[in-house]
């Protein structure tokens, strides 16, 4: 589904992404994990081309992301840019939902001004997918008055209005209070269970271990490590992988019910 | 085209120095003034307040002209002799002044209340700390709102010439009338403006940026 | 102060048809302005130079002169060059011209205020361009700038007691008219003076009131 080769970015002096390739099979779910500034953010906007990129090439479905095919990075036109974005579901860590549009407004924006959908029709369709993540009873609420769970969830149901082929999530939990996380995370788990090809980038280790096919450690602009969740999360292979786990470790083991000071 | 502007041009410099200093002088006056009621609406009782608020909000409701009309034709009718520049001159003050009290009034209350509370705690009295304390930080704060005030009083002068005091805009006219060349002397007139106003408009908004992070 | 009532309820009703005229202009001249200056935004923060620059310069030549030298630059220079305009006409344009360049400036920094966040969810979705800005930036935009419109409309309302000095009959006019035709003196301009309070405290209210009620619908913005 996704073909990564090569890619490169730098902002200005500095390299955030250096020489990545992978691959994300048709209903695959990726977890890239990293810490801050590792690049793992900024791969994913490549995806959507919310960033450009100076080297290396992306194929979703065989269709190049950004640049045509060849030498010369030429840029393909923004017609061709936004239709592609039509089909690579977004999921921001600050919501990013439209303020001053209800919460029916802003999922079925996608729909029926971009995609030209007749109204009626957007409209049902957005309430079955509020009604999926829970939110049946907000459609006519303006986003500043939902909490932040509440708000990411109508942050998928926008993205997932799009009929998209494959989904990013951008640490979309991070920026949440402790207890809105789970509701959130559930949605997204249900997402997974129905086969969406997934690529997301989180700080929930038991939740990457929980549905990762695949996992990615990235490290300064690299993948460091990859593997199953299995291998990647519990038998770490590098020193950076094992110290970076090793901060998670203390609150993945108090989630398993530990009592005693850890 | 452009000789008729240039063989006029030293008349119409001198109306615009009469211009300039017609606006320093009464946007000085003004702004005494108004940092005077400022500093009373901030700091002073509140009855004093709301007889400020309501001076501000009449003549910033009323348009300059409405203003100058009523200065140039009041004095005459209520039998007192004044020259016609000082009754318009005053309208002008008055004008600034509005702005210049809320200006002064916004800043004052924006300078942090930790200010005073340390001052006091150190043992000074009101009117020091208003004049010690506050008022400088006030000031600097209102730098830039002062500076763009200026720039609107400037172009409020050449109201005065539609009650027949003569500056830059008054002299134009002749000049237009006598060589019917509107299009040089007006156009050249506006960048005689411009010349003074542009420079005085990028000071203000290099003053907001420098003070934007005083705190 | 003597203030002869009798003489100035006569003059009311030409006083009425001065206030009827300045509504017009003002009318005419805020929504032109209103218009004006979102179609200078596009150009405005265009990112080549070449676009950007003309109207950057044509905004701060507007904004640092006197708008009365530039009714008068209109007014007198056009039918020089073959063009009549009506006064009316001619006061409504340069009162565009200028409120325009100031609404321009003020659209400017209400789209800079918005987060890049707002961009980015837009274009993920698939929208661009003009429909990006139209449904997403331009409302938001708006909402946050609206006390600093009212504002600016209040100050257009003012400034239409300048188009006086063409000739055309409003009510600062028709006052200066009153007082050369009959005994009646500054009590004139005291009235009108209280009818321009009454239509910019108006106009404010009004301001205050839509922004109130579209922010207590919808919450932050």
């Amino acid at each position: 589904m996704i073909e990564i080769k090569r890619l490169r970015k730098c902002y200005g002096d500095h390299l955030v992404l250096d020489d990545v390739s992978f691959s994300v099979a048709k209903g695959e779910v990726l977890v890239v994990i990293g810490a801050s500034g590792s690049g793992k953010s900024t791969l994913l906007r490549c995806i959507n081309f919310l960033e450009e990129f100076e080297g290396g090439e992306i194929l979703i479905e065989g269709s190049p992301v950004g640049y045509a095919p060849g030498e010369g990075r030429v840029r393909l036109p923004e017609a061709h840019i936004a239709e592609l974005r039509t089909h690579v579901g977004m999921v921001f860590q600050s919501f990013n939902l439209f303020p001053h549009l209800t919460v029916l407004e802003n999922v079925t924006m996608g729909p029926v001004h971009v995609k030209q959908e007749p109204k009626p029709e957007a409209e049902e369709r957005a309430r079955q997918l509020l009604q999926k993540v829970g939110l049946a009873d907000k459609v006519n609420a303006y986003p500043a008055r939902l909490s932040g769970g509440q708000q990411q969830r109508v942050g998928i149901a926008r993205a997932l209005a799009m009929r998209p082929k494959v989904m990013l999530f951008d640490e979309v939990t991070s920026a949440l209070d402790p207890e809105l996380v789970e509701e959130v995370l559930s949605v997204v788990r249900q997402l997974a269970a129905d086969g969406m090809t997934m690529v997301i980038v989180t700080h929930e280790m038991a939740f990457a271990r929980d549905i990762a096919d695949r996992v990615l450690f990235f490290d300064k602009g690299r993948i460091a490590e990859a593997g199953t969740a299995n291998e990647v999360l519990d038998n770490p292979k590098t020193d950076r992988l094992r110290s970076f786990l090793s901060r998670f470790a203390r609150v993945t083991r108090r989630a398993d019910g530990c009592n005693s000071p850890c | 085209m452009f000789d008729v502007l240039i063989s006029n041009l030293p008349y119409l410099l001198k109306g615009a120095l009469r211009t300039f200093w017609m606006a320093a002088v009464f946007v000085t006056a003004g702004s005494i003034v108004g940092v005077l009621f400022g500093s009373l609406a901030a700091m002073g009782p509140r009855w004093v307040g709301a007889l400020i608020t309501v001076y501000v909000f009449v003549i910033r409701g009323i348009p300059i002209l409405v203003l100058m009309f009523i200065a140039y034709y009041a004095p005459p009718a209520l039998g007192i002799r004044m020259p016609d520049i000082v009754a318009v001159g005053g309208a002008l003050a008055l004008y600034t002044g509005s702005y210049v009290t809320e200006i002064t009034r916004g800043s004052i209350l924006s300078v942090p209340k930790g200010q005073s509370d340390a001052a006091r705690s150190i043992g000074m009295r009101g009117p020091a700390i208003l004049r010690r304390i506050i008022l400088p930080q006030a000031m600097r704060l209102s730098l830039p709102s002062l500076v763009n005030n200026s720039v609107i009083m400037i172009k409020a002068t050449a109201y005065v010439s539609l009650v027949g005091i003569w500056e830059l805009t008054y002299a134009a006219r002749e000049v237009v009338e006598r060589t019917l060349a509107p299009l040089e002397i007006f156009s050249g007139v506006m960048l005689i403006y411009f010349a003074v106003c542009y420079p005085l408009s990028l000071l203000s908004r290099h003053l907001e940026r420098k003070y934007a992070y005083v705190h | 102060m003597r203030l002869d009532f009798q003489l100035v309820s006569r003059l009311v009703p030409q006083l009425l048809e001065g206030l009827e005229l300045t509504l017009l202009v003002a009318v005419a001249s805020a929504i032109g302005a209103l218009l004006w200056g979102l179609l200078l935004t596009w150009p405005r923060l265009s990112s080549r130079a070449s676009v950007r620059v003309p109207v950057i310069g044509y905004i701060e030549l507007v904004r640092n002169s006197p708008l009365l030298v530039q009714l008068y630059l209109l007014y007198f220079a056009l039918p020089m060059v073959g063009v009549f305009i009506p006064a009316f006409w001619c006061g409504v344009i340069a009162i565009v011209a200028q409120h325009g360049a100031f609404l321009c400036e003020t659209y400017r920094a209400g789209i800079e205020s918005i987060g890049r966040g707002q961009w980015e969810a837009a274009r993920s979705i698939g929208l661009r361009g003009f429909k990006l800005f139209r449904l997403v930036i331009l409302p938001q935009a708006l909402l946050r700038v609206a006390p600093a419109l009212t504002n600016q409309l209040v100050i257009l309302v003012k400034d239409t007691s300048l188009v006086s000095a063409i000739g055309v009959m409003e009510m600062t006019l028709m006052a200066k008219i009153s007082i050369e035709r009959s005994a009646a003196t500054f009590e004139v301009f005291v009235v009108v003076g209280v009818l321009y309070l009454i239509l910019t405290t108006l106009v404010g209210l009004a301001g205050r009131l839509a922004e109130s009620r579209a922010r207590a619908r919808i919450g932050h913005v």
